[in-house]
C-alpha cells in the first residue's frame, strides 16, 4: 500500500499541478461569472434577503442545505447503530430529539410549498402564512435552523457516546 | 502558480498520501481532513473579495467535512477501545475471521 | 402531487426512514413493515413516471422554485427512472433477506430495525445521485451515500470491523477527488449544473481543464467502483452479510458508473474532444487491468470472493463502452451496466441464501447444488450465462453491441479483451454447470428452502432473461435517449445556456 500511496500522490500532484496551471486568470476574459454575479445584483430583489451568503446558502441553493441536514441525520444514526444492542451505553433521546426536530423542520419546509402548488422548498408559496415579502427570507432562515438543529443532535449524540464507558463494544 | 495554488496542491498532496501511506488509522483521518482543508482553501481562493458562491460552498464543504471526520474519529475510537491499537495492521491480525 | 413526483422520490424514503425508526421504539417487527411500505411506496411512485416521460420525454424538475443555473435541478430521463426502479425492486428484496440473515446471524432485533431504517437513507441518495444536475449538490449526495452505506454495514454486522472505517475513508477520499474535478471546472466557467457546464466547456474549449476534471472523476470512482474486491475490502467477508454485499455491490458502484457515463458524456461532451494516445493507452491498461479480475476469479476456491472479483471484473465491459464512446459501444455499455445490476445482486443473493450467517463458502459446498435446489440452480445458470454472453440473457445483447462497436471504431486491442474474456468466462461457465450438477454425499445434504425465499433470486434470474428477450424495446425507450444529443440525430450542438447571454 506504501508503494501504491506514492505513485497515486505524485499522479494526483501532476494532475492538481496541469489543472491549476491551466486554470484561467481571474480578470481573464473568458471568465463567466454569469452565475454569481445574478446573486450579487439581484439577490437582495429577488429573495428579500439583505445577506447574499443567507441567500445563496438558505434559497438558491437550498436543497445543498437539506442534503448537508440529511448527512448530519445519516452520521447520527450510523453512531447510533455501531453501538445499537450492546448493553444500554449512553442517553440517545436528546440527540435524536434535536434530529428529529431538524429534520422535520427542514423537509416540512420542502414539502408544505407542494400544498398550494409550489416547487420542493420554493418559500415563495409560504406567503399565505406569512408576509409576502418576508417568505421567502423566513423561509431560508427556518431551513439554516433545521440544520443548525441536526448538526446540535449529530453532536449531542456523538460526545454522550465518545464519552460513555463503553464506547469500545 | 501562485502561492495560494501551491497551499492547495501540498495540502491536497500531502492529503490524499497519507490517507493510503499511513498505517495508523488516526494518521488516515487527519490526512483526510488535510484533504477536505485544500479543497476548502480552494474554493476560498475562487472569491477573494468577489462572488458568495464559493465561499457558501466552502462552509458546506467544511460542515461535510465535520460530519464525516465525526464518524471516522468514533470509528477510531472503538477500534482504540476493543484493541488498543490503531495499527492497521495489528488490527487485521486480531479481526475475527 | 403528481408534478412533484422528482423530488417525493427522494423525500418519501427519508420520511419512511423516520417513521421507521420511532415505531422501532415499540415494535420491530412493525417498524420494518413500515420500511418495506416505504420502499414499495417510492418503487410505485417511479412507475408513475414512465407514462409522463413517455409522453414528454425528460423531466427537469427545478428545485425552490430557482432555474438552473442559479438553482438546482432534478432531470429524471426514461433510462435514469428504469434504472431507479430496479435499484428500488433490488432494496425490497434486500430488505426482505436482511431479515432472515438477521435472524441467522443472531443480530439483536434492533440493530435489524435500525438497518432497514440506514437502508432508507441510502436509497434517496442514491437516486439524488441519478437525478441531480449539479456538481457540489452530487458530492454532497455521493458523500452521504457513502456514510449511510457505512453506517449500514456497521450496523448489519456482528462486530465493526476495518472493512466499514476502509470503506467509509476511501469512499470519502473518492468523494473529495470527485469535488476536486467538478471545483476546476467552476473554476474556469463559473458554474455546475451539467447542462450550463456542457455550454461552457462547447464554447472556451478548455481542454487541460476538461482533461483535469475527467482524470479526478475516474481517480474518484476507482475508490468506490472496487468495491467489494477482495484485494482491498477482504476485513469485509465473513463480517457482513452477502445480501449487504451484494446490494452495495450491484446498486452503489452501478449507480456511481452511470454517473460516470453522465460526466464523460454529458458534461465533458467526450466525444466532441479528441484524445491524445496517452490517454488511450492508460484507458487500456485500466480495462485490462479489471478483465483480469475474471481470471483472479476463476482461481478462488470460496463462491462469495470468486464473485467478488466477478463483481469488479465486469466493469471492465462498461469502461470498455465508455473507451470506445460511439453509438453501438455506448449501447451496449448501458446494457452491460443494467444486466449487471441484477446479476451481482443474483450472485450475492444465492451466496447469502447458502451461507449460514456470514462467513466462507467453499465451491465444495456447492456441488450437486443444482440437484437438490433445482431452482436456485437454474438461477445461478443464468446468471453466470449472462456474464459469458449467452442468448437470450441481457448479457448477451450487451457484449453484441460493445462488439459492434469496436469493430466500428476499428479497436482491435479492445475488441480482443472483450472476446478474450469471453472465451475465458464459456469454459468457466462449463466448469460450474458441471459442479452445480455433480454427485454429492449424502452427508453434504442441505436444509430445503421454502419458494418464497427463493423468489427474489427467481424474479432477478427472470429479469436478466427479460431484459434480453426485450432488448429492442429496452434500447429504444430507455438507451437510446440516454445517449448524447450526437447520437440522437438531434441538432448538434444542444447548447442551452450561453453565459453572459442567458437573462
Amino acid at each position: 500500500m506504501k508503494n501504491v500511496s506514492w505513485f497515486l500522490a505524485l499522479l494526483l500532484g501532476a494532475l492538481l499541478f496541469y489543472g491549476l496551471s491551466s486554470l484561467p486568470p481571474r480578470n481573464s476574459p473568458i471568465l463567466t461569472d454569469h452565475v454569481s454575479s445574478r446573486y450579487v445584483e439581484r439577490g437582495e430583489a429577488e429573495t428579500g434577503i439583505h445577506s447574499i451568503w443567507v441567500a445563496v446558502l438558505g434559497d438558491y441553493r437550498s436543497f445543498d442545505l437539506l442534503a448537508v441536514s440529511v448527512l448530519f441525520t445519516v452520521t447520527a444514526l450510523g453512531i447510533l447503530a455501531a453501538g445499537a444492542g450492546t448493553a444500554k451505553t449512553f442517553p440517545i433521546l436528546p440527540g435524536l430529539l434535536w434530529l428529529g426536530l431538524g429534520t422535520a423542520l427542514s423537509l416540512g419546509l420542502g414539502l408544505l410549498p407542494l400544498k398550494n402548488d409550489g416547487n420542493f422548498l420554493d418559500f415563495e408559496i409560504l406567503a399565505f402564512w406569512t408576509d409576502p415579502h418576508r417568505a421567502r427570507s423566513q423561509g431560508a432562515l427556518l431551513l439554516m435552523a433545521g440544520a443548525l438543529l441536526c448538526l446540535a443532535g449529530l453532536l449531542s449524540l456523538f460526545v454522550r457516546r465518545f464519552r460513555s464507558p463503553e464506547g469500545g463494544k | 502558480m501562485s502561492l495560494f495554488q501551491a497551499l492547495i496542491l501540498l495540502l491536497c498532496v500531502v492529503g490524499f498520501h497519507g490517507v493510503f501511506f499511513h498505517s495508523s488509522l488516526g494518521r488516515k483521518v487527519f490526512s483526510w481532513v488535510l484533504l477536505q482543508a485544500g479543497l476548502v482553501t480552494f474554493l476560498f481562493s475562487l472569491a477573494p473579495g468577489g462572488p458568495a458562491l464559493p465561499k457558501v460552498l466552502a462552509v458546506l464543504a467544511a460542515a461535510v467535512t465535520l460530519s464525516v471526520g465525526l464518524g471516522l474519529t468514533l470509528l477510531c475510537r472503538k477500534f482504540w477501545k476493543q484493541y488498543k491499537s490503531l495499527d492497521e495492521n495489528d488490527i487485521l491480525k486480531r479481526v475475527p475471521k | 402531487m403528481r408534478e412533484h413526483l422528482p423530488a417525493l422520490l427522494i423525500v418519501i424514503p427519508l420520511v419512511g426512514a423516520w417513521l421507521a425508526l420511532a415505531i422501532s421504539f415499540l415494535s420491530h417487527r412493525l417498524s420494518r413493515w413500515t420500511a418495506v411500505a416505504a420502499l414499495l411506496a417510492d418503487l410505485l411512485a417511479v412507475l408513475d413516471l414512465f407514462p409522463r416521460l413517455s409522453a414528454q420525454g425528460d423531466w427537469h424538475y427545478s428545485l425552490g422554485g430557482w432555474a438552473p443555473p442559479w438553482g438546482i435541478e432534478l432531470v429524471v430521463t426514461p433510462f435514469s427512472a428504469f434504472f431507479a426502479a430496479l435499484l428500488l425492486v433490488t432494496a425490497l428484496f434486500t430488505s426482505f433477506y436482511l431479515g432472515s440473515h438477521g435472524l441467522l446471524a443472531g443480530l439483536p432485533k434492533v440493530r435489524e430495525s435500525l438497518g432497514e431504517v440506514l437502508l432508507l437513507t441510502l436509497v434517496p441518495g442514491l437516486l439524488g445521485m441519478l437525478w441531480v444536475r449539479d456538481g457540489f449538490t452530487f458530492y454532497l449526495f455521493l458523500q452521504f451515500s457513502v456514510v449511510a452505506a457505512a453506517a449500514w454495514m456497521a450496523c448489519m454486522t456482528r462486530q465493526t470491523g476495518p472493512g466499514v472505517f476502509y470503506f467509509l475513508l476511501w469512499g470519502s477520499t473518492g468523494a473529495s477527488l470527485l469535488l476536486a474535478g467538478f471545483l476546476f471546472l467552476y473554476a474556469s466557467t463559473g458554474t455546475l449544473n451539467f447542462g450550463d457546464l456542457l455550454a461552457q466547456l462547447f464554447i472556451f474549449k478548455n481542454y487541460p481543464i476538461a482533461l483535469t476534471a475527467g482524470a479526478l472523476f475516474t481517480l474518484g470512482w476507482t475508490a468506490i467502483v472496487l468495491f467489494p474486491s477482495p484485494r482491498a475490502y477482504r476485513p469485509l467477508f465473513g463480517q457482513t452479510s452477502p445480501f449487504l454485499l451484494g446490494f452495495l455491490s450491484s446498486v452503489f458502484v452501478r449507480t456511481g458508473l452511470f454517473t460516470l457515463f453522465l460526466f464523460f458524456f454529458l458534461v465533458l461532451d467526450v466525444p466532441g474532444l479528441s484524445q491524445p494516445l496517452g490517454l488511450t493507452v492508460v484507458e487500456y491498461v485500466l480495462i485490462y487491468s479489471l478483465f483480469l479480475e475474471f481470471f483472479v476469479a476463476a482461481r478462488q476456491k470460496d463462491f462469495l470472493h470468486s464473485i467478488a472479483y466477478l463483481s469488479v471484473a465486469q466493469l471492465g465491459y462498461v469502461f470498455a463502452g465508455f473507451a470506445l464512446g460511439n453509438k453501438s459501444a455506448l449501447t451496449g455499455a448501458l446494457m452491460e451496466l443494467t444486466t449487471q445490476l441484477l446479476v451481482v445482486a443474483g450472485f450475492f443473493f444465492i451466496a447469502g441464501s447458502l451461507s449460514s450467517g456470514g462467513g466462507s463458502l467453499p465451491f465444495s459446498r456447492m456441488v450437486g447444488l443444482a440437484r437438490s435446489r433445482p431452482l436456485t440452480g437454474l438461477s445461478l445458470v443464468i446468471f453466470a450465462a449472462t456474464i459469458v454472453g449467452v442468448p437470450p440473457t441481457g448479457g448477451f445483447f450487451g457484449k453484441w453491441y460493445l462488439v459492434l462497436g469496436a469493430f466500428e471504431k476499428k479497436d482491435w486491442v479492445l475488441l480482443a479483451g472483450i472476446l478474450l474474456t469471453v472465451l475465458f468466462n464459456f469454459v468457466y461457465f462449463f466448469r460450474l454447470i458441471l459442479l452445480l450438477y455433480g454427485h454429492r454425499s449424502a452427508a453434504m445434504a442441505r436444509p430445503a428452502v421454502t419458494l418464497f425465499f427463493k423468489a427474489p433470486i427467481l424474479a432477478l434470474a427472470a429479469g436478466v432473461l427479460l431484459l434480453g428477450i426485450f432488448h429492442l424495446e429496452i434500447i429504444h425507450h430507455f438507451i437510446e435517449p440516454a445517449l448524447p444529443k450526437a447520437f440522437q440525430n438531434l441538432p448538434v450542438p444542444n447548447v442551452p445556456f450561453l453565459g453572459k447571454q442567458v437573462e
